[in-house]
């Protein structure tokens, strides 16, 4: 696009101002979280810490009980992101390259149940997990969790642009579909794999209304789940430790974007313009 | 597809040689069958028992009784429900028309922002994008805290006064709806940006030999040739905005009054803080149709123009 000369000052000043708006709570977070009270709490906001300390962190941690709740996040995060991978892969291959009978009706009911809001589904939910024992435990939060329209999709799209003579080839020289799906299709389809595994890692850390509704423990808690909680209980006071949390709440997610940004960006932009 | 007339053709082959290379014909549904039978079990079974409890009377502690569509004639006539419905309305049309255009003004002009700047910008974006809503949630409600947030000291320096941006019954809302849009206008940016750059440049600069104006090149080029990409924006914006729960629960709870009680939290306090099953189960269903209607209305609005 053809950059006008008084244009071009005012463009990359308008994209400077508004990544520093993007950026700006985050900064005062952090200047909050590695302050005393006292500080906190003053009349005029004191932008740049003149007392540092990292005790925050450390109660947030410790006895705010942060650290289980990350464990928690994590255990339920990578189940998520396994089962997600893993069995729609093994769907996305079936619905790719497979002719069976029923194979449009079946994808079809699929299509129908991502339109349905999560309202919809946590009453009865609530009620099974509730029935078979589970309320409160590691399944009872994985399982509303554990696949992913989205991956089913973008796997499906990926799979379909494999060569089929690869497939021909695995076939002929002997090897087991289920061989098949694990030598030649899984290698090919890594970098959906990588996105995928991203997006679901990223959606499972962040979900809320579920975790809520099932966690009924201390020692259950997620980390969205427990920076609720937290806030409520200390809410107006302990700003400091409230930041902290959130600042530790962060560091995954963040992580796990700034080394991936290629896979996130295209996988979003891949659901994008695929529609 | 060729593989299957390759095995089709196989399998009803008399030649036994041959029929040991096609594969058993139960396979593939052995692919599908883990995906399959858990989008069944934790989405469409729920959703037809949904259906079933909105039928009923059932506030847990007793058994339920059945009282048909009661439910979805008693929850026209809740206030609170109706309300709900006023408030999520102007959160969607908050994501829609002030969220939608800001990205895509954005992505023009990143668009025309040299590499590195665009770069560092993409992720400056980004980040809120990736973090957690309660993350945001719970910063943005210190930052908006009333009368010593620093959003009110900033506030100070223009000379205006300080607000209870999530206190005051005029301002929550439109609080919230900010914080939101804060946090996924990078998101639809990167996804008008891929699109921008899908759009030949010579288009442009044809019609600039023909003396197009700037606005002109946006209105007929740019805007028709986004089309597709508009299109998942705006769907994928208001399905993802009728749905908002995290971020009104934990900054305001509905609060203060009713004036940021939006529909699924609503639901959810009917279900879980005041134990109506049934009564929610209808207003999960209303959401549902809701979000349906309001789908399809936009898919056929946006087919009714062709694009080239």
């Amino acid at each position: 696009m053809r950059i006008r000369k008084i244009g071009w000052m005012t463009f990359n000043v308008v994209v400077v101002c508004s990544a520093l708006i993007m950026l700006a709570p985050f900064f005062w977070m952090v200047s909050t979280a590695i302050k005393p009270l006292e500080d906190v709490l003053s009349k005029v906001p004191i932008l740049i810490p003149e007392r540092i300390t990292f005790e925050p962190f450390l109660l947030a941690w410790g006895a705010a009980n942060f650290a289980r709740y990350y464990l928690n996040s994590m255990i339920v995060a990578l189940a998520a992101v396994f089962t997600a991978t893993f069995f729609c892969s093994l769907g996305g291959y079936g619905f790719a390259k497979y002719e069976f009978a029923g194979r449009e009706i079946f994808f079809m009911a699929i299509l129908a149940t991502l339109m349905l809001p999560e309202s919809v589904t946590i009453i009865p939910l609530f009620l099974m997990v509730k029935t078979a024992g589970w309320v409160n435990t590691y399944q009872g939060i994985i399982i509303p969790q554990m696949m992913s329209g989205f991956a089913l999709f973008i796997i499906r799209q990926f799979v379909s642009r494999v060569p089929d003579e690869m497939i021909h080839a695995a076939r002929i020289d002997g090897a087991s579909e289920f061989r098949i799906f694990f030598q030649v299709i899984l290698p090919t389809i890594k970098p959906v794999l990588a996105t995928v595994a991203i997006v679901t890692f990223m959606s499972s850390w962040d979900s809320l209304l579920w975790p809520i509704i099932v966690i009924s423990s201390k020692e259950m808690r997620t980390v969205p789940v427990g920076l609720t909680i937290f806030s409520e209980e200390h809410a107006l006071i302990n700003y400091n430790q409230l930041m902290a949390a959130a600042t530790l709440s962060m560091v995954p997610v963040v992580t796990f974007f700034v080394i991936l940004q290629r896979y996130i960006v295209r996988g979003i932009v891949m659901s994008g313009l695929k529609g | 597809m060729k593989i299957s007339t390759f095995n089709s053709n196989i399998l009803q082959s008399k030649n036994r040689r041959w029929r040991k290379v096609a594969y058993h014909p139960l396979i593939p549904y052995a692919f599908i069958l883990p995906a399959f039978s858990w989008f069944m079990v934790v989405r469409m079974f729920p959703f037809i028992f949904s259906a079933f409890i909105s039928l009923y009377r059932w506030p847990i502690i007793q058994a339920p009784t059945y009282i048909g569509i009661d439910n979805y004639i008693l929850v026209l006539r809740d206030p609170v429900f109706l309300n709900s419905l006023v408030k999520t309305a102007h959160y969607v049309a908050g994501q829609i028309f002030i969220g939608i255009p800001l990205s895509l003004g954005l992505a023009l002009i990143l668009n025309a922002v040299a590499g590195p700047i665009r770069t560092v910008a993409r992720t400056c974006f980004f980040i809120p994008v990736v973090t957690g809503l309660a993350v945001i949630a719970v910063v943005w409600m210190w930052i908006l805290e009333f009368p010593y947030g620093i959003m009110n000291y900033v506030l100070s320096f223009v000379g205006l006064p300080a607000q209870g941006w999530l206190r005051d019954p005029k301002l929550a809302m439109h609080s919230v709806i900010g914080v939101s849009i804060w946090k996924n206008v990078g998101f639809n940016m990167i996804i008008f940006l891929a699109g921008l750059q899908g759009v030949p440049y010579v288009y442009y600069e044809a019609a600039k030999i023909d003396g197009a104006s700037g606005w002109q090149l946006f209105k007929n080029i740019t805007l028709p040739l986004l089309k597709p990409v508009s299109m998942f924006v705006f769907i994928y914006t208001t399905i993802g905005a009728f749905k908002v729960f995290a971020q009104v629960y934990i900054m305001t709870d509905g609060g203060p009054g009713d004036s940021t009680r939006v529909l699924v939290l609503h639901i959810y306090q009917t279900a879980f803080s005041f134990l109506k099953m049934g009564k929610a189960s209808a207003m999960a269903i209303y959401l549902l149709l809701i979000i349906l209607f309001v789908t399809l209305l936009q898919i056929k609005y946006m087919r009714t123009e062709r694009y080239y």
